[in-house]
């Protein structure tokens, strides 16, 4: 029997359990939205505003998840639509698959209407990605796209299939599987790297554990609490890296780097044993790499071996998964070292300079942080948006959870957060979802309101409205003499009235007291509803350590 | 610094795109493309890439494993 493209597409989907896609429809992806059409009960379709809400929302499914998001557009602006996403969920290595229509095969290359060369624009963004030219090929291209996208360290997998080959039809029995065995990740952990490490921990006086993205996405959470707790070793986490917590809360000194904690970075550049888990070492955790952490050695555990020796040098690097590397440490004797003396001096340097703000005056932007913190419960879904608001949330939040913190780390992307709250509260239906945005951000992707407004998307949004783009207002004030170029955003809308446009109820907050009474009374709604709170505008995110300074040179206010 | 001359081997899945990625990698990180010489294995679906590439890094080989983030990457050596 013959089946079409766009059947091959939807049965591969299926066949991958999808359950839902984000997708837009247009000229190119007309007959595999038609095929979509006899699915209905199988494959839910989310339809965004704007493919690349669609395709955050898609990143937000999966971050939560841990499953793959998949995103169908059409070929040209609806390809290109993507690419932030894209390269959002390459940055902070989120498993995609982004399924692009193209022109027929015989227009490729002719400059017709709606042609883009996706997979040469998205090349540097994907993990690898398909321009599938022949029916042939369709099927082996979609397995290996969800194998690649999922395994090893996950990132995003665009597929580029031009809408003839979707109406193209193939013998059933000659339909081809993708060969796999080619993007085989190593699996054999050395052991005798892993007594190495233990033997330098053995040996160590000031041993800190450094929890990044990488270990959430593993599913070692757990684990890794458990080997701080055996050993009495003290954890941080990078900002990805956010869901740890050991029930030892003496054991958690926070984050790290640019708006991390004085005792998290106190904690780094005086360690004399860096442990780092499933992190990549950006720059922001990094500040001057030649001054970082400069008494200790690092032993760097990451499945990607590129990581390793990228940005800073190791002593040992061990490839593999984290999961499976702590599992086998964990059946080493408990260290004997005692590390007492060592997290006794981290936790004074947590009572002398602990995280801050001024509670009076004007309502402050971490109060409503701390407030949600207060009213929601430990397994609520946030997500962030990008900038203050971001850091803030990052600060004063207590994470306990994996996979409870969706913010985007590595790229930055404004405008992220409302869409993939929308993302995080489909592919977790029975959790709250809390999006903690800005005002500048949140007027990035704001036409997902109607989104939420068509799925009846429970979600519990807070818009924090200072009129600025705070952080580069920040900068801005400590750097350059405040002239605030382009940063004031004197004509924001009443975002109350504009959520009631869409159908959303909202409540405006001004003062503390306000604060407390709406986030309590959110926390108790069954709907989707909007804060607009108007918060001091001068507020700025501390501690925070000067970009390319030194960790040393951290300023508390 | 002194330029320097360096020949790598590099067996990739053979997929459209992977020579860009490759001249990439290398323009990105400050080398200049000398020539390239593309091998078949006689293995369906499996080529390699020699590379001959000047450079002023010190650290070449930090780069070998940062190659591996090419998905298509199957193995590297210096030749």
């Amino acid at each position: 029997m013959k089946i079409t493209g766009a059947s091959i597409i939807v049965k591969k989907l299926i066949e991958q359990n999808i359950e839902y896609i984000f997708g837009y429809p247009g000229g190119s992806v007309i007959p595999l939205f038609d095929e979509l059409y006899n699915y209905t009960d199988r494959i839910k379709l989310i339809q965004p505003r704007h493919e690349q809400g669609g395709t955050h929302a898609a990143d937000g499914y999966a971050r939560s998840t841990g499953k793959p998001g998949v995103v169908v557009v059409t070929s040209g602006p609806g390809a290109t639509n993507t690419v932030t996403g894209i390269a959002t969920a390459f940055m902070d290595s989120v498993p995609l698959v982004v399924i692009t229509g193209q022109v027929p095969v015989s227009l490729m290359g002719t400059d017709a209407f709606q042609e883009v060369d996706i997979t040469a624009i998205t090349l540097p963004v994907t993990k690898t990605n398909f321009l599938v030219n022949h029916i042939n090929e369709l099927a082996p291209s979609l397995d290996l796209a969800f194998h690649i996208a999922t395994t090893g360290r996950p990132g995003p997998v665009l597929v580029d299939i031009p809408s003839d080959i979707q109406k193209a039809e193939i013998e059933e029995r000659k339909i081809k599987r993708g060969n796999i065995e080619n993007f085989q990740t190593k699996t054999r952990i050395d052991e005798k790297q892993l007594e190495n490490a233990y033997e330098m921990i053995e040996n160590s006086e000031k041993p800190l554990i450094l929890s990044g993205g990488g270990v959430i996405i593993s599913g070692a959470t757990r684990l890794v609490e458990r080997f701080a707790e055996k050993n009495n070793i003290p954890i941080i986490t990078t900002l990805m890296g956010k869901g740890v917590y050991p029930k030892n809360e003496d054991l958690f000194f926070e984050g790290l780097g640019m708006h991390g904690t004085y005792y998290g970075n106190y904690a780094v550049q005086n360690s004399d044993l860096i442990i780092a888990l499933g992190v990549r070492f950006s720059d922001r955790i990094l500040g001057n790499v030649e001054k970082f952490a400069p008494r200790a050695k690092i032993i760097h555990i990451d499945i990607d071996r590129s990581e390793i020796e990228k940005n800073v040098a190791t002593i040992l690097g061990i490839e593999g998964d984290v999961k499976k590397i702590i599992n086998i440490l964990l059946n080493f004797p408990k260290v004997k070292k005692d590390f007492s003396r060592w997290i006794e001096e981290l936790s004074e340097q947590k009572r002398k300079f602990p995280l801050k703000y001024e509670k009076r005056g004007q309502l402050k932007p971490q109060y409503i942080v701390e407030l949600v913190n207060k009213y929601f419960s430990d397994n609520t879904i946030i997500v962030s948006d990008v900038g203050q608001n971001q850091m803030w949330t990052a600060q004063f939040y207590k994470f306990k959870e994996p996979r409870t913190f969706l913010t985007s780390g590595g790229l930055g992307t404004m405008g992220f957060g409302l869409p993939a709250a929308i993302g995080a509260k489909i592919g977790n239906p029975d959790k709250e979802v809390v999006l903690i945005s800005g005002d500048g951000g949140f007027q990035m992707n704001i036409q997902e309101l109607a989104t939420i407004r068509r799925y009846d998307i429970n979600l519990k949004m807070i818009v924090i409205d200072n009129a600025y783009l705070g952080m580069v207002k920040q900068w801005q004030e400590l750097f350059y003499e405040k002239r605030y170029s382009a940063t004031p955003l004197p004509d924001n809308p009443d975002f109350s009235s504009l959520a009631k446009v869409f159908g959303i109820n909202s409540i405006t907050i001004k003062d503390w007291e306000e604060a407390e009474k709406a986030v309590r009374k959110i926390s108790e709604m069954n709907e989707p509803v909007l804060i607009h709170a108007l918060v001091d505008r001068d507020e700025k995110v501390f501690p925070m350590v000067p970009a390319g300074a030194s960790l040393n040179e951290i300023m508390l206010e | 610094m002194k330029e320097t001359k360096k020949v790598v081997s590099i067996l990739v899945f053979d997929k459209p795109n992977v020579l860009i990625k490759l001249i990439g990698f290398f323009e990105k990180r400050g080398y200049t493309v000398e020539s390239i010489n593309l091998i078949k294995t006689g293995e369906k679906e499996k080529v390699r890439y020699i590379f001959v590439l000047n450079t002023k890094e010190k650290s070449f080989e930090k780069h070998k494993n940062q190659l591996f983030r090419i998905v298509e990457t199957l193995d590297v050596k210096f030749l």
